[in-house]
């Protein structure tokens, strides 16, 4: 999205700077809320498909029991296990090195949402395990309800409050996953800015040790982190209240 | 309490979210604009209040770029008078400017 206006400005040739430079005399204020859109934007997307997927794979293993839930816990204990740093490493080595912008950040939308997919489906497998056993649920078996209908209507419903705060405790670790990837060079590619692109300056040793200004995206994330704990507390410590007031 | 760790939560998130969201507008230039005779430039210093020329009927916030190291010293520019109004800003690609 183009804008022509602007808060502030001043008329050339005069520059204003607000978080200094980069190393092309690159605004690093206009790169960090733009490098946000893409790392904010991972985040969100990769908790989304994460959760569809924990979703998905906990309901079916926690409903139907049986050699499903042994497959797909199996398959848990397997993503749980894996090196997800590594396994990035790994995939994006198999790519070619010169992808676009749209490519490379799907790719690792991808690979992070689906390698972390695992935890949640455990989660939801045992709150499924124990919402089947209710006798309002047998009540509603007894009287013929489909299994498809079961699940909408009375096992999803429970298990919205946990993957609220699933949600508020996966979207800060893909955040950093997107910054972690990114200062290794595996996120999007020049010029477009993301928080860990932006960060990967600080690889060179004297920018690290005299432009302080440069760790302005480290700080951003600070607060990001900070208030996506917060919430996903309140979400937990409160429980049903804080949930149904913000469902 | 937790009502009140809520609420800041969701209002830092916000906020943050926002700026992102609107980052052309609160952002002076775009993020692939170069300048390559300014590298690493440390913060412009914000001048709040105009110490020159108090009854000058210039408004207070005014911003002047601080003297850089980096760069070449004798070149320091004056901005113009113009923080907190709208400007339309130069949008150049570094194709362009190469």
């Amino acid at each position: 999205m183009t804008w022509d206006r602007h808060l502030f400005g001043v008329d050339p040739p005069a520059r204003v700077f607000l978080m200094g430079s980069d190393g092309y005399g690159r605004d690093l204020f206009a790169r960090l809320l733009f490098g946000g859109q893409i790392s904010l934007l991972a985040g969100l997307v990769a908790t989304l498909l994460s959760l569809t997927f924990g979703v998905i794979l906990g309901t079916l293993a926690g409903f139907y029991g049986g050699w499903s839930d042994a497959i797909i816990m199996r398959c848990v204990e397997l993503f749980l296990a894996l090196p997800w740093l590594y396994l990035l490493l790994a995939i994006r080595g198999l790519l070619p090195l010169r992808t676009s912008l749209a490519q490379a950040f799907l790719l690792f939308i991808i690979v992070i949402g689906l390698v972390g997919w695992a935890r949640p489906a455990r989660l939801i497998r045992g709150v499924v395990l124990s919402v089947k056993e209710r006798k309002h649920l047998l009540a509603a078996r007894s009287f013929g309800a489909s299994d498809l209908y079961l699940v909408r209507r009375h096992v999803l419903p429970e298990i919205r409050g946990l993957l609220l705060t699933q949600a508020a405790l996966l979207i800060p670790q893909y955040v950093l996953a997107e910054v972690t990837l990114s200062f290794l060079g595996l996120g999007v590619g020049e010029p477009v800015p993301s928080w860990g692109g932006i960060l990967a300056t600080l690889q060179q040793y004297h920018v690290l040790v005299s432009k302080w200004w440069m760790f302005f995206p480290g700080l951003i994330l600070i607060p990001v982190i900070l208030s996506y704990g917060m919430l996903s507390n309140s979400l937990q410590g409160d429980g049903p209240q804080i949930r149904s007031w913000i469902e | 309490m937790k009502r009140i760790s809520l609420m800041m939560s969701l209002l830092c998130l916000a906020v943050i979210h926002l700026l992102v969201l609107l980052a052309g507008f609160f952002s002076s230039y775009d993020y692939a604009a170069q300048n390559r005779d300014l590298p690493y430039c440390p913060p412009t210093t914000i001048h709040w209040v105009n110490k020159e020329a108090p009854c000058s009927g210039i408004p207070s916030f005014i911003v002047g770029l601080s003297e850089v190291e980096n760069f070449n010293a004798t070149k320091r520019i004056n901005a113009s008078p113009t923080l907190f109004t709208f400007s339309s800003g130069e949008r150049s690609t570094p194709s362009a400017e190469r």
